[in-house]
């Protein structure tokens, strides 16, 4: 019987099935039970490598070389990628990974109910939505190179068949998501391992045709100021990478079994093996003059091979496009309002690919955003992840009221204002605002001590520094925000009233 | 109200009610070691510093 509490498995299994995907908590943001997390450690890592390599990699390393050469352009890609990674992976996927929930929901107790809606809404589903774009576009280039390479096609970068090659990207994916995530785990398992052995091969193979000596000695393609501002460029292109997984890696964390395999996951999966990717996109920039394989792939490693690589390549694009459509589609639910709430997934994920479909017969005003996407994204999402770790490890102390969560009345204790936390909303500004004044992404001009400081990480510090004073000197002293839970040990839960369905 | 959202609402309260249980066991609560993490972080200075005096 409804609200009757039940144990362990059985009450996993005998969960109410009259509505087909709407009370499965695998497709809604209703909080993961232990036996729903279906992902151990090589299943997410195998999820987080089939996310994090795509042909974005090797165009973001290849947008490295325009500005440092093959060492400073490794190191700056390792570290760019590596301190974003690590502060992203313990804010996004460390939280939903041990309470499972999903993130927008989650994202509640920092933002309010209407502050996360709106945050999730803007800065991941409208960015999201641009990134599948792109990721449409790249499966379809990648795939037309297979056919000019083997079939002797001619088929260029902006036609009508590279149109319906993003479509039919769009479909499989889409055959893929509808299904959950079992079908993600298993489509990535079968890809994933692939697409690590391509990238080494990529590396392996750009080193065959130019020695390292030629490779290292190879200036940068468009040097911007002094050799320091190209430098720190570079790291905060890998900065604004690593920081824009954000809005994604949550709800797929909330399907690992345990927060450590959450984490290290994710750190093989956007870290190790993507960087190899980002590295074989520089130097195949400098060395071969196109950061894009699948340009070069055939001639280089031969038909058979070749073709191969080229595959794995072009697939990468579609395991990524399924995870993102997966964890954004989770998140419209939630932040949609009743319409998609109510919304069959078969439906919202269609709908949420309609747009993509539409951005595929534009294939180079697509192309030419991509730039502009990765830049603008970072002003938002490295201030959100400032204020994230901040607000989850400092001032709640990793400890969580889930039920409160759920809880839309206006005494609950994460309504804040209205279901609006000005605390966050001023910091996040703040980080914005403090992005903006060292770098202008859209132009890269920049400040003069930008080459010393970069602009992700002031952004990140200054927003997660004023969301912990603000905190701590208004929202806590007048009682709002839940904070006395953690202070409580979190064993106490604070709401007592009667969670209601996402709105 | 839908049949939709009753049968959400019905869901959550039911999931909830587990959560809370005295006996509920959930590995993934454990939480990671904070010296577990501080080790990471130091791990990952030492990578970047050796990295940039090699490649800057």
């Amino acid at each position: 019987m409804a609200g009757e509490p039940m144990q362990g498995d059985d009450a996993t299994r005998q969960a109410p099935r009259k509505h087909e995907h709407e009370v499965e908590g695998e497709f809604t943001n209703l909080p993961l039970l232990a036996g729903e997390r279906i992902w151990g450690s090589f299943d997410f890592a195998s999820v987080m490598t089939g996310l994090g390599i795509a042909t974005w990699a090797f165009i973001v390393g290849g947008a490295t070389a325009l500005y440092v050469d093959a060492k400073a352009g490794i190191a700056a890609i390792v570290i760019g990628n590596l301190v974003s990674c690590v502060l992203v992976v313990l804010a996004a996927c460390i939280p939903c990974a041990k309470y499972g929930m999903e993130q927008a929901t989650m994202f509640r107790s920092v933002f309010g109910v209407n502050g996360a809606r709106v945050v999730f809404l803007v800065a991941v589903g409208l960015v999201w939505l641009g990134w599948n774009c792109v990721l449409g576009l790249m499966f379809s280039r990648s795939t037309a190179n297979v056919s000019n390479a083997i079939a002797g096609t001619d088929i260029g970068p902006n036609s009508l068949t590279v149109t319906v090659l993003g479509l039919l990207g769009f479909l499989v994916a889409w055959l893929v998501v509808v299904k959950g995530p079992v079908s993600i785990k298993w489509f990535n398992k079968i890809v994933a391992p692939g697409l690590a052995v391509v990238t080494v091969l990529l590396l392996v193979l750009i080193l065959y045709q130019r020695p390292w000596s030629e490779i290292a000695a190879a200036e940068a393609l468009a040097p911007i100021g002094d050799e320091l501002t190209g430098y720190m460029l570079g790291i905060e292109l890998g900065m604004a990478t690593g920081f824009g997984w954000w809005g994604v890696i949550g709800n797929l964390a909330r399907l690992a079994k345990t927060q450590r395999s959450a984490f290290y996951g994710s750190m093989v999966g956007l870290f190790l093996f993507a960087v190899p990717a980002y590295v074989a996109g520089l130097l195949s920039a400098l060395a071969l003059g196109n950061a894009d394989p699948t340009a070069w792939m055939v001639p280089v490693a031969g038909p058979v091979l070749g073709v191969l690589a080229l595959l794995f390549v072009a697939f990468a694009n579609v395991t990524s496009i399924t995870s993102t459509v997966y964890t954004t589609c989770l998140a419209l639910r939630l932040t949609g309002g009743r319409v998609f709430h109510r919304m069959g997934w078969t439906t919202i994920t269609g709908l949420f690919l309609l747009g993509p479909c539409v951005a595929a017969f534009f294939p180079a005003f697509v192309f030419n955003s991509i730039a502009s996407l990765l830049a603008w994204s970072a002003v938002a999402f490295a201030p959100l992840v400032g204020i994230h770790l901040v607000d989850f490890y400092l001032l709640r102390r990793r400890q969580l009221d889930v039920r409160a969560i759920y809880d839309y009345s206006p005494g609950s204790p994460y309504a804040f204002w209205h279901g609006w936390n000005p605390a966050a909303i001023i910091a996040l500004l703040l980080g914005g605002a403090t992005y903006f004044v060292l770098l202008n992404p859209s132009t890269f001009e920049h400040a003069g001590t930008f080459k010393f400081v970069s602009a992700s990480m002031p952004a990140f510090v200054v927003a997660g520094t004023a969301h912990y004073l603000l905190t701590k000197l208004f929202v806590q002293r007048v009682g709002r925000g839940g904070y006395e839970f953690a202070h409580a040990g979190g064993t106490e839960p604070v709401s007592h009233t009667t969670p209601g369905s996402g709105r | 109200m839908t049949s939709v959202d009753n049968a959400f609402d019905d869901e959550l309260s039911r999931r909830l009610d587990l959560l809370e249980q005295p006996d509920y066991d959930d590995p993934a609560r454990i939480d990671l070691a904070g010296r577990e993490i501080v080790i990471f972080l130091v791990a990952s200075a030492v990578v970047m510093l050796l990295v940039h005096l090699w490649g800057y």
